[in-house]
């Protein structure tokens, strides 16, 4: 099954425009977790719950559009024909790895709780974890504007937002070698709370370089016009296992760095 | 030269594992480099082993048919599909379902009977009191070989294998969601299986198939191994998880509602929900191990702040939903198999569905019964007693189900029948036995001898492994286009079941005397009884016998087998045995119940069909 195509640019614009909403949502979020958590000292981990499942939640709603999966054709309705499930069954079938991936993350979540409780290293670079997490948010938006943009044909906007995208992992990636070069000598790896540290943004950064890969990919297929409206799935694919990264990251961050 | 070239695809996979395992070597003694000196002779060879295993890994799929099939497209460069339809397809990356069960299958009925005979080692060494052949080293690496291989074929058997090959066919589709990734989910397995064989020659692993830290963080590198080999089992579990569920979700043929689906396909939609999510525990768990070896974390080392119970807890979040991953398609093929050969519709059928979904989310609550002596925190024993407890309804209402269904049917004894009936009595055993292992003032005293190995082989070889037979010769037929003999099928169907209770049987009592399991020595008093045990088990290895000859036979001199030699209503036996590329050749269109025998005016399950109506 295709999906409709969609054109105009008051549809592109409205696309946009609600990207930059919910990025200004996740920047409170994020803003008002570090503030309480590290100005403040109060990182306590309900309220640190309270903020970020629906931080998560936006990032999964909006910009993983979670609604198409029983938007769209349903699971009951005939395929559009014999042997293909079209882009409904690309759909789940990400969905359903994302699935399993959360339960990675889960594990690593209730690791670091059940070795570590919440406690919180003086030595962490604060400013540092708040900026990658930006960093990161910021990459999400670029990667929608890329989606968006492909999915109303715009093809110099999705080129401009892919590289930007990649770009901003890469200096995601950076920001998590600094870190790890100050936690060498603070927490090292087979101290108690380096054990967490390391195993967590690690596993997390090796999500982000599989992401980037499959970014780069998506870009090298698309730079000649391949995606349209109508067919972006490519895009749609690659953008969203991107998103889930970082809402992964979203529930990572106050986990290692806030609570307390 | 034409029997050389099936081959080439494989040797192209070993040419790129070797390139990998270079680049991965190589990578390694960089970063061996930066090792403290003081734990350095540990921890480079471990190094070594993980680096270069990861590079070799990739190099192996690459090889094999990643690249030609699948990477190449990412550089804009034109695929190569894969085009035989003769013998040679099998040894290539071919993207077929048919092809990729029959790959499976084979591969995992050959490791079960070689996993049996580390059975029949265990047994000759167990035969007698005191340390006789293998030593206590060998016999715990033969142990935890027999242990960590037939896990492997008690997931992959049906999950891979018989779902592999039937789900498509039963729902009407053409093929599963995402054949490449079903190929590669075929293709890891190789590296597995090679990991595994090797283990002896790295020291062995002397942690049973559980790989419990802190042993495991600090013995011989031949744990490393096994623990890579298990960690890239469980990507090809979850790869097959993601695509069943896909499949079964979106491919189905018109008509064909999730209430009309056979019962087989919900039990492989539940399997696969659970291998998809509860997986990723154990690969997780394998990989905090991992990261104490290789690079040094502790995790698990309480002096620097870890807790082996963490990896417990972990480990078994998975590992006991993955008996539900087993038993779970077992139950499917029971019951199509019991309602086919009793002529009768599935008794309850709703609620066989209701049941297998409840256990899908019970089964993710029940983990901790495997600490009650871990030391755990006093007040998880109850909750947990609790839900382990209440996981015996969903689990008696599918035992139920197959009892009432054979109820006044009209039985045609054939030899799968026989194996499904078989599947009764031993499973009654097994779920009778369970419950003392579900409470915990008796778990307590039960837990760490015979009484739990009785227990687990009554459910997983006397209720899973009935049933992969029940279905290997129920759908032998479809797959291979041959019949077998009813006869020898028959035999090894009485041998097995009977020297299957001499066998286990009698573990019950010794293990309630106080015989422990995972040891190569007993006390004297226990060995006339585990010299019967012994004996009784090379009968039972013996009784394969009978099926490898009759199998061999039937498949390269049986007699030919008609589309549905059975009379059976699914859609898998509407097509020619075995089915056209194209799974049915004109698309089915499914307009009634699977199970409607016995009633002259039920609609036909789907049309065309040429099953018989009614009985």
């Amino acid at each position: 099954m295709v999906n409709q195509g969609k054109s105009g640019s008051t549809g592109l614009s409205r696309a946009l425009w609600l990207g930059w909403v919910v990025i200004a949502a996740l920047f409170v979020v994020e803003v008002v977790e570090y503030i309480v958590g590290v100005a403040m000292d109060s990182g306590s981990l309900w309220f640190m719950v309270l903020l970020a499942v629906p931080g998560a939640g936006l990032i999964a709603w909006y910009f993983m559009h979670v609604k198409q999966l029983w938007s769209d054709d349903h699971a009951d309705a005939e395929p559009a024909e014999h042997g293909h499930g079209g882009l409904g069954m690309n759909r789940l079938g990400l969905w359903v790895f994302i699935i399993s991936e959360t339960f990675l993350f889960s594990a690593l979540l209730s690791s670091r709780y059940f070795l570590r409780g919440v406690e919180r290293p003086d030595d962490l670079n604060q400013l540092l974890g708040l900026g990658i997490s930006v960093v990161l948010l910021l990459s999400s938006l670029t990667a929608f504007r890329a989606e968006a943009a492909a999915e109303y044909g715009d093809q110099a906007r999705f080129k401009r937002n892919m590289l930007f995208t990649l770009g901003l992992g890469l200096v995601f990636l950076v920001g998590v070698g600094v870190e790890w070069s100050e936690a060498f000598a603070h927490f090292p790896p087979d101290s108690a709370f380096g054990t967490i540290f390391f195993t967590m943004t690690g596993v997390h950064a090796f999500h982000v370089v599989t992401g980037m890969l499959v970014l780069a990919v998506v870009y090298n297929m698309g730079r000649d016009g391949r995606y349209g409206p109508g067919n972006y799935w490519g895009v749609e694919g690659g953008v969203k296992y991107w998103h889930f990264v970082d809402l992964a990251w979203v529930l990572i961050y106050p986990t290692l760095y806030l609570v307390s | 030269m034409a029997a050389l070239s099936a081959f080439k695809a494989i040797g192209r996979g070993l040419l790129g594992a070797a390139i990998g395992l270079a680049i991965g070597w190589g990578l390694a003694l960089l970063l061996g480099a930066a090792i403290p000196a003081d734990d350095a002779t540990i921890r480079k060879p471990q190094v070594i082993i993980a680096v270069g295993y990861l590079f070799a890994l990739i190099g192996w799929l690459l090889g094999v048919g990643l690249w030609s099939g699948w990477a190449r497209e990412w550089l804009r460069l034109p695929t190569m599909e894969l085009t035989e339809t003769d013998w040679r397809r099998y040894f290539r990356f071919s993207l077929d379902h048919k092809v990729i069960g029959l790959q499976y299958l084979v591969t995992f009925v050959v490791l079960m009977l070689l996993a049996g005979v580390l059975a029949l080692v265990v047994r000759v060494e167990l035969a007698t009191p005191g340390e006789d052949i293998l030593g206590a080293d060998g016999f715990n690496t033969v142990m935890g070989l027999h242990g960590i291989m037939m896990i492997a074929v008690a997931v992959a058997t049906i999950t891979g294998g018989l779902a592999n090959y039937l789900v498509p066919l039963m729902i009407g589709a053409e093929d599963v969601a995402f054949p490449r990734v079903n190929a590669l989910s075929y293709w890891i397995v190789p590296p597995v299986a090679i990991l595994l064989i090797l283990t002896p020659f790295f020291g062995g692993f002397d942690t049973g198939w559980t790989a419990y830290p802190p042993l495991s963080v600090v013995n011989a590198n031949g744990q490393l191994l096994f623990l890579l080999a298990f960690l890239t089992f469980g990507l090809s579990s979850i790869f097959g998880g993601l695509n069943f569920t896909t499949t079964i979700l979106k491919l189905r043929a018109p008509g064909m509602t999730l209430m009309r689906m056979p019962i087989f396909v919900w039990s492989v939609l539940g399997a696969s929900l659970i291998a998809v999510t509860a997986t990723q525990f154990v690969a997780f768990g394998l990989l905090m191990v991992i990261l104490d070896r290789v690079v040094g974390t502790s995790f698990f080392d309480a002096s620097k702040g870890g807790d082996p119970l963490l990896y417990e807890h972990i480990f078994w979040f998975y590992s006991h939903p993955a008996v539900y991953v087993m038993i779970l398609p077992g139950f499917g093929i029971e019951l199509e198999v019991i309602s086919h050969f009793s002529r009768k519709p599935l008794f309850g059928y709703k609620y066989v569905v209701g049941s297998i979904l409840a256990i899908v989310f019970l089964s993710m609550i029940v983990w901790a019964h495997h600490l009650f002596t871990s030391g755990m925190q006093d007040f998880l024993l109850i909750p947990f007693m609790a839900t382990t407890e209440v996981i015996s309804i969903p689990t008696g209402v599918i035992f139920l189900a197959a009892l009432a269904t054979m109820w006044r049917g009209r039985l045609r004894l054939t030899t799968a029948m026989l194996f499904a009936i078989g599947v009764v009595f031993n499973f009654l055993i097994g779920g009778v036995t369970g419950i003392f292992l579900a409470d915990v003032p008796t778990d307590i005293h039960l837990q760490e001898n015979y009484f739990t190995v009785a227990h687990f082989h009554y459910t997983i070889m006397g209720g899973e492994i009935f049933m992969i037979m029940a279905g290997l010769y129920y759908w032998f037929p479809k797959i291979t286009g041959r019949m077998f003999s009813e006869t020898l099928g028959k035999l090894h169907f009485v041998t097995m079941f009977v020297f299957f209770q001499l066998t286990f049987l009698p573990m019950f009592w010794v293990g309630m005397q106080g015989m422990n399991r995972r040891v190569a020595d007993y006390n004297v008093e226990f060995g006339d009884l585990n010299q019967i045990i012994s004996i009784m088990s090379y009968l039972l290895g013996a009784s394969f016998i009978f099926m490898v000859i009759n199998m061999v036979r039937a498949w390269f001199g049986g007699e030919r087998a008609v589309g549905n030699p059975w009379g059976a209503r699914t859609l898998e036996w509407q097509t020619t045995s075995p089915p056209p590329v194209e799974n049915f050749d004109a698309p089915p269109e499914v307009t009634g119940d699977p199970y409607g025998y016995g009633t002259p005016e039920a609609p036909a399950h789907s049309s065309p069909a040429t099953g018989t109506v009614g009985n």
